[in-house]
């Protein structure tokens, strides 16, 4: 290597990935001590010694237009950047295909993080824990979710989110 | 980045090939050369006059990375080359 640049593109040992993710920024002590936290990061569970959350669908087969529920307050997950890694569903009241979509961001202004599914039928209801897939999150970010439904009812179920800090 | 630029370096005397620089690539195109030797001027210093701190060429292709802006400096011993500068 020609030049003076100690860190470089293998950086420095309090690197992180940033977060929103920018793509060719990151260094590679931050990807590997981020990888860390993914796996060993201090987990949390939200709600916490609280209810679920509970999410009603539009009342239209797959319909679009179900209330984005807000689950996480802004301001809430403030210590560090976060991420969701489970979401558990729960007291889906009827038989049906259900998709959940997530987001982040101020109400009226949310933007789709991911998405999981499940479903109920007459001998299995599926309830429990679902992996999901997301972004990593800034601190603070609230989350909300919106619940869309194969029936033409205005489907319900609770939900709480499994996640971890990108700390100890 | 800019495009890539064609750098000829003579036999036998320190080639500027980049200036005011922090980070790129020298990819080595062809040489005639025994040995290639490199080292860096924080930008706008003297250019080296010897091989006193010269290193040599690792390879085909040798990455700059500067934590502020440098001169890149290229001696071709024992012949001639031509470099691919990425910048």
């Amino acid at each position: 290597m020609i030049g003076n640049n100690s860190d470089g593109n293998i950086g420095a040992k309090d690197d992180l990935v940033t977060v929103p993710y920018d793509a060719g920024t990151d260094t590679i002590l931050g990807y590997l001590r981020t990888g860390y936290y993914h796996v060993h990061g201090r987990p949390f569970v939200y709600p916490t010694k609280a209810d679920d959350v509970r999410l009603e669908a539009a009342a239209a087969a797959w319909g679009t237009t179900g209330t984005i529920t807000e689950v996480i307050p802004a301001s809430t997950l403030m210590n560090y950047n976060f991420d969701l890694h489970w979401i558990n569903i729960s007291a889906i009241d009827e038989n049906a295909t259900i998709e959940i979509d997530f987001y982040q961001g101020a109400s009226g202004s949310e933007t789709w993080i991911g998405s999981t599914r499940a479903s109920r039928t007459t001998n299995q209801a599926r309830n429990g824990p679902s992996r999901i897939q997301v972004p990593q999150i800034e601190a603070g970010t609230r989350i909300s979710a919106k619940l869309s439904s194969s029936t033409t009812n205005a489907t319900t179920c609770n939900i709480s989110f499994e996640g971890h800090y990108y700390h100890t | 980045m800019a495009d890539p630029v064609i750098k000829d370096i003579p036999s036998g005397a320190w080639t500027l090939v980049a200036e005011n620089v922090t980070s790129g690539f020298l990819h080595i195109i062809e040489t005639q050369v025994l040995k290639l030797w490199q080292t860096y001027r924080t930008t706008g210093g003297t250019a080296p006059t010897d091989l006193a701190e010269a290193i040599q060429f690792k390879g085909e292709t040798e990455e700059i990375s500067a934590g502020s802006a440098i001169d890149v400096y290229i001696y071709a011993e024992g012949g001639t080359a031509q470099l691919r500068v990425d910048v």
